[in-house]
């Protein structure tokens, strides 16, 4: 009973909780005032610039991938292991961009933002370019 | 905002009461943290296969960088998200590493891109 109770208040030691009737989406809540509901002060910037500068490196290198494997593979079908990978990195590029919106919307991240603009583009980005990496490895093994 | 601040949230009840959403985020992570960090193993392996006793090419070596920086990039969002750290410390870290990550991604793509086509 009392191991419950104490479970209870620690499960709701969130600085700022989510809002508990969340949103569609949550657009005029974004501030870059704040970071996850924090108030960011002199790091207001630096923290923007980071956010950004992910963003855009992820957009800059699908584009470079994209050229190296277009010019690399020329004529000859691009493998399967770089499809993957250059996949992953312009689906990640969305989720970095999405990242901005979650970060500086919370505590009212819209179900959009969060969902197909976030959490699932970063899983399947993840994903194909952890796997993109097994199929450049088992390429060179076989 | 502190300068580092540790809290105990419980992340199956931080993002509402459906427990369900709360597995389906966390676990989330799954693939986005562990996608880079096969990556960087991977990569690794493939490149001491492919180039065995040849130095490895500064593009590539880069490219591997990137992918560990951004296993680190992930693995940093996670108690950001669930505010099991908060502060400016934390930030700054992040900062670095995301600025880190970036430049290592630009520099080996550019460099692969270079060689193979833009000369």
């Amino acid at each position: 009973m009392l191991k419950k109770s104490i479970w209870k208040k620690v499960s709701y030691l969130a600085i700022v909780p989510v809002n508990p009737k969340p949103l569609v989406i949550g657009i005029k809540y974004f501030n870059i005032n704040t970071l996850m509901g924090q108030p960011l002060g002199w790091l207001k910037w630096p923290t923007l610039i980071g956010l950004v500068f992910s963003a855009l490196a992820c957009v800059v290198t699908a584009y470079f991938l994209a050229q190296y494997t277009k010019s690399f593979f020329a004529e000859r079908k691009i493998p399967r292991s770089w499809r993957f990978i250059l996949w992953g990195v312009f689906i990640t590029a969305i989720a970095e961009i999405g990242e901005i919106l979650g970060f500086y919307e919370w505590p009212n991240a819209g179900l959009i933002e969060t969902n197909l603009l976030l959490l699932i583009p970063h899983a399947i980005g993840g994903a194909l370019i952890g796997l993109g990496a097994y199929f450049l490895y088992k390429e060179v093994v076989s | 905002m502190p300068i580092l601040e540790f809290n105990i949230v419980n992340p199956l009840t931080y993002l509402g009461p459906i427990l369900g959403m709360n597995l389906l985020v966390l676990l989330i992570h799954i693939p986005i943290v562990g996608g880079f960090g096969m990556a960087a193993y991977y990569i690794i392996k493939y490149l001491k296969k492919f180039y065995g006793e040849r130095p490895i090419p500064k593009e590539w070596q880069f490219f591997w960088l990137a992918m560990i920086w951004g296993t680190i990039h992930e693995l940093i969002e996670v108690p950001i998200l669930y505010q099991w750290i908060v502060g400016q410390a934390l930030l700054i870290v992040f900062f670095v590493i995301q600025i880190l990550t970036g430049i290592y991604l630009v520099w080996g793509s550019y460099l692969l891109a270079k060689k193979y086509i833009l000369k």
